[in-house]
């Protein structure tokens, strides 16, 4: 049996190429599988669920517009969450900031006696981290991380893109995926090992 | 391996070659600090996958939709409503504006024309009875008007001239003598 080019294709590039085509039910297959995703993607990065939307509406419409020139050269992944990341930087450069998270116990002046709580009798620390207050916890560590830092640990830890992939995503080597991931490690290890660490 | 270099790996260590991958093995197992800063850093990595997750609302598919609609009829439209550059169009629109200005500018500033004369009919009469004119006086000056020799004879006289040959009545005028110029 011959393989033909699309049998080794990324199946998400085919389904651009079958939209690109002029079928449209191509595109609503990829409106299933990323809406979620890149509204997620986008919501990490800006911290604003309704700002999150309507950036993620603009993704698809420009996924839409470029129809006709997509060249499937990498996985389609990559390609969307370039779109997605261009536009949350540009948003948050537009808006002269990155908004931060400010969770009310701060404001009030009673941060620093978070903890995390155990929720699970299972030492894995990832299934103990399922309470509001340990999300909040870590959506602060993560928006306060420097913004392609935050990109990269977001593209790597949530969406399980590839160090490739993600230099694709963000337009940069390899090398400074690797640099972004590292560096966003070890501001996220002295933002939340204290707190992990007076739990135990 | 050293701890500095084990240090820079540990963050990226799945994508490792087996042969530095080794080294940063055996380099973690006898260094505890760089063994403890790799426990941290996968704790931290386990931790951060309590970030929370928002589901698209109810309107997104339906705004995402009206959206397409509107970018299908712009598509559709022969010279679509929304511009295609923004602030540049109007830059580009000033600045060609400016230029057909400048180039134009003689048409615009009112400069006034040194226009070549026509001559009439009557202008040419007019010339052509004044050469006419000019040339009956010097017609008649050369054949009616006597000359006249304004120097004195005893000056016109040379010294070694015969006395005998000289008139008895000086000054008198003689035809057809020296022309006075510009009578």
């Amino acid at each position: 049996m011959v393989e033909s080019p699309m049998d080794q294709m990324d199946p998400d590039a085919a389904l651009m190429v079958e939209f690109q085509n002029g079928n449209n039910d191509a595109f609503e297959q990829l409106l299933d599988k990323y809406d979620k995703l890149i509204v997620n993607f986008i919501y990490k990065i800006v911290n604003d669920r309704g700002r999150a939307e309507e950036l993620a509406q603009e993704v698809f419409l420009r996924v839409y517009r470029a129809r006709g020139r997509y060249e499937p050269r990498a996985r389609f992944a990559a390609w969307i969450y370039r779109i997605a990341a261009n536009l949350s930087l540009k948003a948050a450069a537009r808006e002269g900031r990155m908004p931060r998270y400010e969770p009310k116990q701060e404001r009030d002046g009673g941060g620093g006696s978070e903890r995390f709580e155990p929720s699970d009798p299972r030492p894995d620390a990832e299934n103990q981290l399922i309470g509001s207050e340990n999300a909040a916890l870590v959506q602060r560590a993560v928006q306060s991380l420097p913004k392609k830092e935050r990109i990269a640990v977001i593209l790597r830890r949530f969406e399980n893109l590839s160090y490739k992939e993600i230099s694709v995503a963000m337009n940069c080597t390899e090398a400074a995926v690797k640099t972004y991931i590292h560096r966003g490690k070890l501001h996220l290890k002295a933002k939340l090992m204290p707190h992990h660490q007076g739990r135990t | 391996m050293r701890c500095n270099t084990a240090r820079r790996l540990i963050s990226t260590a799945d994508d490792l070659r087996p042969q530095p991958a080794a080294e940063l093995a055996e380099h973690l197992h006898e260094c505890a600090d760089c063994a403890r800063l790799r426990a941290e850093l996968d704790i931290a990595w386990q931790l951060i996958r309590a970030h929370p997750e928002t589901e698209p609302s109810a309107t997104f598919r339906a705004g995402l939709r009206k959206r397409l609609t509107q970018e299908e009829r712009s598509f559709g439209r022969p010279w679509p409503l929304k511009p295609v550059l923004g602030w540049q169009w109007m830059a580009l629109a000033a600045g060609a504006l400016v230029l057909a200005v400048l180039f134009t500018s003689d048409l615009v500033v009112y400069q006034p024309r040194i226009r070549e004369v026509q001559l009439s009919k009557t202008d040419n009469y007019d010339d052509q009875f004044l050469d006419d004119l000019q040339r009956t006086l010097r017609d008649f000056e050369l054949e009616y008007l006597p000359a006249y020799d304004s120097w004195p004879v005893s000056l016109l006289e040379t010294p070694d001239r015969d006395p005998s040959e000289s008139s008895p009545q000086d000054g008198t005028p003689k035809k057809g003598g020296n022309r006075h110029e510009g009578a």
